[in-house]
């Protein structure tokens, strides 16, 4: 998945699971961005009592870095206070939740944001703003969506937005099939071990996630402090990354069955570009990844100029990739789209290139304005808009990935190579079966009910 | 907080209030209190003293990692490592 349960630490604690990051120019407020960063992979809605939560040790950042070397220069900071107003029940609702206040809600959380710059200096933006409860049923959350996301939307200072709650999963992808041995439903006819040709299964359908979504003036995010209007003007392009941190050292006290921490906060999940953890890591260096920062990627780089996935196609589907098996070089292409950013003069009138310093971080060309008629696969598809410039919901990373790394993309750099006819065609088959997006803030569909979603179909 | 009833869980509740002054109290409720059974050596402890972890990777550097709050303090206090690696073995530091 583009970054659920992506290494073996970070798979053991949910709470801090960064699955996904977001970073478009705002398309009913082009003049402004929104960041957002999905947490707490593969949520069943009736997952209760307990209900999936954001964590109150946990700290969640979003970053920003706007002068090429990688570090965070802005960064939004949420904390979150979940309180208990009814000690006496093992109830999360003693009667219906009808407003974002009501009192039957036993189990609110509030979130305190915060942004500071490169210097240190913060600014606390909002303090103690309301989450939404979880959509537990028509009884007990009715009429969801109109009930909570406007009410849970808060405005904060200088123009910007703000929410934080579970909301619909965005990201699609068939993880039934990818993690049988690299299957693809639609092409599985062509693999190792063939079966007939299928339709792609969304994997996240009817599932959650919580979303942490900010929408910031552009103004809040260049070095400059000016809204870019150049597109090819280096000042114009950011950098964004999502983290997760807790404290170094926690105490678990036997009298309470509660834990406290202690010491500063160590970063325990990142993310970027999706899938980067997911498939270009290796298993043995993936915890190590999610505790390092962008600015040493580096270290990871030989992973993406020689990925592992791009070595496995040629394997698993026989014949079907014999130019990208016999591609001797290293992977430029990949290297410019997941660490660099593309330079100009690669596709024309673009550029998202923040530097030669290799970092794995979601590049947005502000100058770039949201496209009327939005593609899903993105600049491979013409619409400059799209993944790799930054992300949007819609687009289909997964397809977009799978293209790059077959091949697809080498000839940006290297006229020489034609890639195999596959290349061009090759996806997981499916797209979002979850609720849709909205064309305002936070865009994110609302959350699948506990009541009203049905478990799935076993089968052996 | 009122405890559930048959009407309440059939008839929609009002809005309740103060749910940041709520949020600001617990916070305060979960901070760790005064420790009774440290009174005793009170007078020898720095003003503030709160629990804290202390951490030695590798007793043979000679550094101790000091975590209170959100800060940590290395230290190089060799006798200190040693009386903590005695007491971590029963015997008195």
């Amino acid at each position: 998945m583009s970054s659920h349960r992506e290494a073996p630490e970070i798979s053991k604690d949910p709470v801090a699971d960064n699955t996904d990051v977001y970073a478009f120019v705002s398309p009913d407020r082009p003049d402004t961005v929104t960041l957002i960063a999905n947490f707490i992979p593969l949520q069943l809605p009736y997952g209760g009592p307990n209900f999936n939560e954001f964590g109150d040790p946990v700290r969640y950042e979003i970053h920003v870095s706007n002068s090429g070397d990688a570090r965070a220069d802005v960064t939004y900071r949420f904390r979150f206070t979940t309180v208990i107003r009814n000690n006496k029940t093992f109830l999360y609702n003693t009667g219906p939740i009808d407003s974002i206040g009501s009192t039957n809600w036993n189990r609110p959380q509030f979130c305190t944001v915060t942004r500071i710059d490169r210097r240190g200096r913060a600014t606390v933006l909002g303090r103690n703003l309301a989450v939404p409860p979880v959509n537990v049923g028509i009884r007990s959350t009715p009429r969801y969506d109109a009930t909570f996301t406007a009410a849970a939307t808060h405005r904060l200072p200088g123009g910007r937005m703000f929410f934080a709650g579970q909301r619909a999963e965005s990201f699609h992808v068939d993880l039934g099939s990818i993690f049988d041995l690299g299957a693809l439903r639609p092409f599985q006819a062509a693999h190792l071990i063939p079966s007939a040709a299928a339709v792609g299964v969304n994997g996240t359908q009817g599932l959650n996630v919580h979303t942490i979504a900010i929408q910031v003036p552009k103004t809040d995010l260049t070095r400059d402090g000016k809204a870019p209007t150049g597109v090819l003007d280096p000042a114009s392009v950011i950098g964004v990354y999502a983290s997760a941190s807790r404290q170094k050292s926690r105490v678990l006290d036997p009298d309470t069955g509660t834990s406290t921490g202690f010491g500063p906060y160590v970063q325990v999940s990142r993310l970027a570009n999706p899938l980067f953890n997911e498939v270009i890591v290796p298993m043995a260096a993936k915890d190590r990844w999610n505790a390092s920062d962008p600015r040493d990627d580096k270290d990871f780089a030989q992973f993406v100029t020689k990925p592992e996935l791009a070595g496995l196609l040629p394997v698993l589907y026989p014949g079907v990739f014999p130019k990208l098996a016999a591609y001797p070089k290293p992977r430029a292409d990949l290297a410019a789209i997941l660490l660099t950013g593309i330079p100009a003069g690669v596709v024309p009138g673009f550029q998202n290139f923040t530097g030669p310093v290799q970092a794995d971080l979601l590049r947005l060309n502000l100058a770039i304005p949201p496209t009327p008629a939005p593609k899903k696969l993105g600049l491979i598809a013409g619409d400059p808009a799209g993944f790799p410039n930054g992300r949007r919901l819609l687009d289909d990373v997964v397809t977009i990935e799978l293209r790059a790394v077959a091949g697809a993309t080498i000839p940006l750099v290297d006229p020489t190579f034609t890639p195999d006819a596959a290349a061009g065609a090759v996806t997981d088959g499916t797209d979002n079966t979850n609720a849709g997006f909205t064309d305002h803030f936070p865009y994110v569909g609302a959350p699948a009910g506990g009541f009203q979603s049905m478990p799935g179909t076993p089968a052996a | 907080m009122e405890q559930p009833n048959r009407r309440k869980f059939l008839i929609v509740a009002g809005a309740g209030a103060g749910a940041a002054a709520v949020g600001v109290a617990a916070a305060k409720a979960g901070l760790p209190g005064p420790d009774a059974t440290s009174t005793g050596t009170a007078a020898t402890l720095p003003a503030g003293a709160g629990p804290l972890v202390a951490y030695v990777e590798d007793a043979r550097s000679g550094r101790v990692s000091v975590m209170t709050g959100e800060a940590e303090t290395v230290v190089h206090d060799p006798d200190l490592v040693a009386r903590l690696s005695r007491a971590a073995k029963g015997r008195t530091a």
